[in-house]
Order: structure tokens, then sequence, then C-alpha cells
């Protein structure tokens, strides 16, 4: 799991420009669920890789890095240069930003204020695979 | 992203239940390979696809240490996959097959979409389609003994509280992909089910999201070109 302080709450593409917008979400956290039948380097590759996971789900390298896997914990926090373990906080943040925060209503708000700005002209977004 | 129409199915079984939750029973013959027959079984067979239908398609069936998803059913015969490894669902080694008499559960809800398979199909997409496809009859799907570029086992990705998650992999190809040609990779399906062979109509099994790449993926076999990709599918 890893700490994230810049959460995209979703990635739309514009099928016209191709034009990625990413929409904020309060920090959280992000499981990811490494595949023993990927290897060390391909579990890395597929969390920090260009295309990998983590940026999909965040604008900024994470707040920390946490996990059973040591090794590839190890180097998930030496590529982002953020520390490893997670807060002594954790669960209590974990907890409040659940209470806090309404992902459905976030997400609407945020796609409706995307379509009727002047990136697009006001058809619905595609959402894509890279 | 398309959700095609068996996706559909999957995922409403996945979140609401099936109209037969669960079962358990006793192997009544030796089961094979990708079969396992209870002639107790009291689970309605599946509608001939493809994909498969109904019945108990998409529950995993466990038995002791290894489990398959199920691609069809009769009566008394569940019809899976292969035999994965619980401790390694996506190996394609298979464990090993239970012997007469094991006992058995098929589990409620349905096995996890967690496999993706890449096509260089370029025929529009289609809600109907049930499978990789180029011309809507035959499985258009990378697949290679021995290759990189085969359907593998994703790394699934959340952040709490979103209503979204990830599926990514990397592939590697290597000579054995495309008749060591070079392969222009357009889409990608995501499927419950896994192959150890190369997919046809009867083993690929139900598909849940269609996609095209943001960009095609030129990958020749013999560099050992890679791709990395990612599906974002928002819940």
């Amino acid at each position: 799991m890893l700490g994230n302080v810049a959460t995209i709450e979703r990635r739309l593409v514009d099928s016209e420009t191709g034009e990625h917008v990413v929409v904020s979400h309060p920090p959280t956290t992000t499981v990811y669920g490494a595949q023993e039948e990927h290897g060390f380097l391909g579990q890395l590759e597929n969390l920090v890789g260009h295309n990998g996971a983590w940026n999909w789900h965040s604008t900024e390298s994470p707040a920390w890095v946490a996990g059973n896997d040591d090794a590839l914990v190890q180097a998930v926090a030496r590529h982002y240069g953020c520390p490893v373990g997670k807060p002594d906080d954790w669960d209590d943040y974990v907890r409040e930003q659940w209470v806090d925060h309404d992902a459905t209503a976030s997400s609407q708000a945020a796609v409706a204020a995307w379509q009727s700005s002047d990136k697009v002209d006001g058809s619905a977004p595609d959402e894509v695979a890279e | 992203m398309t959700r095609v129409n068996s996706g559909a199915d999957h995922q409403a079984k996945a979140m609401g239940g099936d109209t037969t939750v669960a079962q358990s029973g006793t192997a009544t013959s030796a089961p094979a390979a990708t079969t396992l027959t209870d002639t107790a079984s009291t689970w309605p067979a599946s509608t001939t696809g493809p994909p498969d239908t109904g019945g108990a398609v998409g529950h995993i069936l466990i038995s002791g240490n290894v489990g398959g998803v199920i691609l069809k059913n009769t009566a008394t015969v569940f019809t899976i996959d292969y035999w994965h490894q619980l401790s390694n669902w996506g190996s394609t080694t298979a464990g090993t097959t239970p012997s007469n008499g094991a006992t058995y559960v098929v589990c409620p809800g349905q096995a996890p979409a967690m496999f993706m398979g890449l096509s260089v199909a370029t025929r529009t997409i289609a809600a109907a389609d049930a499978f990789l496809t180029n011309d809507g009859t035959t499985v258009s799907e990378l697949w290679g003994s021995g290759g990189g570029l085969n359907r593998a086992i994703c790394a699934f990705t959340h952040s709490l509280g979103v209503g979204s998650y990830t599926l990514t992999i990397t592939y590697t190809s290597n000579t054995n992909d495309n008749g060591n040609a070079a392969a222009t990779v357009h889409r990608i399906g995501v499927f419950p089910t896994n192959v150890t062979a190369a997919p046809t109509t009867a083993t690929t099994g139900e598909m849940l999201f269609e996609t095209n790449l943001s960009n095609d993926a030129v990958l020749v076999p013999s560099q050992g070109d890679k791709v990395t990709v990612t599906e974002s599918v928002t819940i």
C-alpha cells in the first residue's frame, strides 16, 4: 500500500485531442496487488513504470510505502524517495477520509465541470487504456 | 472501454448474486484436467454460447488447494478453464487434479476478471462481441506456446474510497509470439478465465471488457519489445 496525497478520481481522455484530465481526490491509501507471476521487475514496472498503475492513481510521488514484500517496498521507496512504513495515525486518517468524502458525488461533479469547460465540446469523454 | 454483453452478465452475478448461489458436493468419478462430474449436482445447465451463459458460468469451483473458473456445465458435469493453484491463481502451471471422491464447492459470486489478452483486431468493437475477434466468428487473440504476449493475470490497484480500479500488466514479447513476426497490438480484452493454449470459442470464456489501446503497440518479438497496459475501470 502507498500513501496517496494527490489521488486521481477519474482520468479522462478527450477523443479529439487525446488530452488527459486528472481530477483530484482527498489523500487516501492506494493498494497494489503484486502478482507472483510477474516476477520482481515486472511487479515494480507494473507499479512505477511510465504507464504503470501509480500514474493512473496519483499525480505525485507516494508519501510512504508499506507492504509484506520487503524487497519490493524498498525498491519503490528508493524509486520515489519516500519513507517506508504507514504513518502512526493511518487508521484514523483513513477513517476520516471515508467519512468526509463522497467519491461518487465528487466524481460526477468533476466530470460535469470538465464537460462544461472549453476543453471539450460537451460530449462525453472516453476512458481508455494505454 | 466497452463492457460487452457477457461482461454485464458477469458483473451482475458478481455483485448481485445468482439464481443458484452456491453448491457443495463430491466428485463421483475421477475429475479430468478441465472437468468435474457430480451425478448428484442440482445446478441448472448453462446455455450454449460462445460464451456459454447462465448455469454456473463464471463461478469458481474449488476442490482442496486447486480451483477453476466454470466455462460451462451440464446437469452433472462442470467444465473449467483449468485447475489453478489457489496459492498462485495467475500461474498457467496447473495444480494437481483432484481425485474421485474429492469434495468441492461452487462458490457464490463470480471469479474476478483479472486476466488480460491482446489482439491485433481492428474491427469495430461491439457490445455483442463474445471474444476478441476480427471477423465475429473466430478468436483473434495473440497466443503462442511459451510466448510473452499470452493472456495473463494483471496487478490490481485501487485507491481507497475512489470509484475506480486499474488492471496493469507488462508484456514482454519473445520469438514464440506471433510466429516471430511483428505484432501491432490494437486492443485488449479482460477475462475472468485464463487459457493454457491458444484460446478458441470453446475455451476463451466470458469477456468483461474490450478496449482499444490509446496508441497501437508495435512489438517486434526478436527484439523483446515490451508494452505496459493499464486498464482503468470506473465503478
